[in-house]
């Protein structure tokens, strides 16, 4: 796939679970992995950027089991970002199917 | 195990930034963590789920931008050298024929043509009077300097490309190594490189692109709609000229004089005959008329229809015409009228002349050594004035932009104003004075000190100080708004009768007996 497609694609798949629910890491790995079959070294420095650009912050959730985890959460500015980007892969996928002559 | 794991992948992530290296680490020890207890996996189990730290180091690696280090380059390694002969010879061709001889060739005409164009506008006759046509004109002529502005430094750039592409020709046929090295150092020398990391001056350089095409357009268009005022650009010639006229013991002579672009010097001679010489303008037609009937001398130059800019780069860069007008002394002259547009006016050594009136635009005035006279009168705008051993019934002596000092000066009614500058005045006795300036200092000393006391004095700047010393006139009202106000009299036997004296923001220092 086309580096800056994959990469819009994966900022929109890491969003939308996040949306639907605080969660950590490894759980949005799983999710999009079971879907996507991507690799696990792919999705964190995705979460890290999306952070580093303000689209999402962390916070610690204590746990009974053990140490505490990091949850990530949308931001104000995370949640314009994804409708965004909702809007530009519904554009994009109606295109690509009257192209396709879905 | 799980140690051995995670130290493998921090040193595979050694190019990461140390925060972002901690941030990543951290979710590899979260995902023991978790595998661990929530799901209950041993070490080996988590870490034969996860990647290899090679493969995970690459993807993050990636997904931060970096590329996977660089092999050493082939070229690098190939020891043998093979010289193509044939294109050593072209290239010593090349540079024997081309870059030493018509390159250099090349530029230079190009910008001794460029030069030229500019030199020659700068040497035109630019109006004084600011009617439409003079605005056209400047307007067309900064255009076309803008224009050669940006063409020079295009120019510049293509120099530089030309020895970039040069060198690195040279370097590839040499096979000299290190050559993105020397280029990226080399293209630091361009403008264009400079312009292109500053958006600010690139934006400065389309907008002076779209200045100077707007200029010469406009410009350029409505000077061939009034292409019969062009053929008056011409540069300013000076011809010598000289005229004279024989005089009689006791003559009495009127001057009127009404140049543009020339300096007016009246100076006492001991010929006998009235003598005008001097360098004037070719094309301004100089007339100089000797009327015996009645006795006036007058002296015009015309440039009517003539586009001309004088006053800015002709003061600048052109030497003036200069009119001398010689009388003898055993004449005498009843009145000198003068108008000169643009020029600087002397008159030196007279005695008994009804009236001296004078107007100039951007000429400074002087006056020496001339007594007996009703009326002087001198107004200029961007001028200096000084009068010396001055003895006039009224004497009004105006500037906009320029300072006035007189000195020995006998004046019943003495008027003198600038805007911008400051007026000093020493030694003289005046009965009435009223002495006016905006940002400028006043400085009177030695006033009314020998003979009888003046009559009044008013004295008024806005920005500066008012600076009296010994000046002995009985009424005195001296007032600033921005500046310090001092008055000193050395005599304590004289009192004034009226003292006002007011500052707004500054301080005081009156010393002076009063009544």
């Amino acid at each position: 796939m086309d580096t800056q497609l994959k990469k819009g694609v994966l900022d929109l798949c890491v969003l939308s679970i996040i949306d639907e629910k605080d969660t950590y890491g490894y759980f949005i790995y799983q999710a999009i992995d079971y879907v996507l079959g991507i690799s696990e070294s792919t999705i964190y420095p995705i979460l890290r950027r999306l952070v580093k650009e303000g689209y999402l912050t962390t916070y610690l959730k204590p746990s009974v089991h053990g140490p505490a985890r990091k949850f990530f959460k949308l931001t104000d500015i995370g949640r314009t970002h994804l409708n965004s980007l909702q809007d530009a892969w519904q554009t994009f996928e109606y295109k690509v199917n009257q192209l396709i002559g879905e | 195990m799980k140690k051995q794991f995670i130290e493998t992948l921090k040193s595979y992530l050694s190019p990461l930034e140390e925060q972002e290296r901690q941030e990543i680490m951290a979710f590899y020890e979260e995902r023991f963590f978790t595998g661990a207890m929530y799901e209950g996996k041993t070490e080996q189990e988590i870490i034969d789920e996860l990647e290899n730290p090679k493969d995970i180091a690459r993807n993050v690696l990636k997904e931060y931008g970096y590329r996977p280090q660089n092999k050493v380059s082939s070229e690098a390694q190939d020891d043998t050298v093979h010289f193509n002969f044939f294109k050593i010879f072209w290239i010593l061709v090349f540079d024997l024929l081309i870059v030493t001889w018509l390159v250099p060739l090349l530029f230079s005409v190009v910008i001794s043509v460029g030069s030229g164009l500019i030199g020659f506008l700068l040497n035109l006759n630019y109006p004084t009077t600011m009617d439409i046509n003079a605005f056209l004109f400047i307007g067309f002529s900064l255009g076309v300097l803008f224009l050669w502005i940006l063409l020079i430094t295009w120019l510049y750039d293509v120099f530089v490309g030309f020895i970039i592409w040069l060198v690195r020709w040279h370097m590839d046929v040499f096979k000299i190594q290190g050559k993105k090295k020397v280029l990226r150092f080399l293209k630091q020398f361009q403008i264009h490189y400079h312009l292109k990391k500053h958006s600010t001056l690139y934006q400065w350089k389309q907008n002076l692109k779209m200045i100077s095409a707007i200029l010469i357009i406009i410009g350029g268009i409505a000077l061939l709609l009034r292409q019969g005022q062009l053929e008056v650009f011409a540069t300013k010639e000076l011809a010598s000229y000289q005229e004279s006229i024989e005089t009689e013991e006791g003559d009495l002579w009127t001057l009127e004089v009404s140049v543009f672009e020339s300096d007016v010097n009246i100076i006492r001679t001991d010929e006998p005959n009235i003598t005008v010489s001097g360098e004037v303008i070719e094309d301004y037609e100089t007339m100089i008329v000797f009327d015996t009937e009645t006795n006036t001398i007058k002296i015009e130059n015309d440039r009517d229809a003539r586009f001309v800019i004088s006053g800015f780069w002709q003061l600048i860069f052109s030497e003036d015409s200069v009119l001398d007008v010689y009388i003898p002394r055993d004449i005498h002259l009843d009145s000198v009228d003068i108008i000169a547009h643009n020029g600087a006016v002397s008159i030196n050594d007279f005695e008994t002349l009804q009236s001296i009136d004078i107007t100039s635009t951007n000429g400074a005035f002087s006056f020496t050594n001339i007594t007996g006279i009703e009326r002087l009168e001198a107004r200029t705008t961007n001028g200096r004035i000084t009068a010396n051993h001055i003895q006039a019934d009224t004497m009004i002596l105006e500037t906009t932009n320029g300072t006035i000092t007189v000195e020995t000066i006998v004046s019943d009614d003495l008027r003198l104003v600038t805007t911008n500058g400051n007026i000093t005045m020493r030694q003289s006795d005046v009965i009435d004075a009223h002495i006016s300036s905006s940002n400028g200092r006043i400085n009177l000393t030695d006033i009314n000190e020998t003979t009888q006391h003046g009559q009044n004095l008013y004295a008024k700047t806005t920005n500066g100080d008012i600076e009296l010393t010994n000046v002995y006139i009985k009424r005195v009202e001296i007032r600033t708004t921005n500046g310090n106000l001092g008055y000193h009299n050395t005599d304590r036997s004289f009192y004034l009768d009226r003292l006002i004296h007011q500052t707004t923001n500054g301080s005081k220092n009156i010393d002076v007996p009063k009544n």
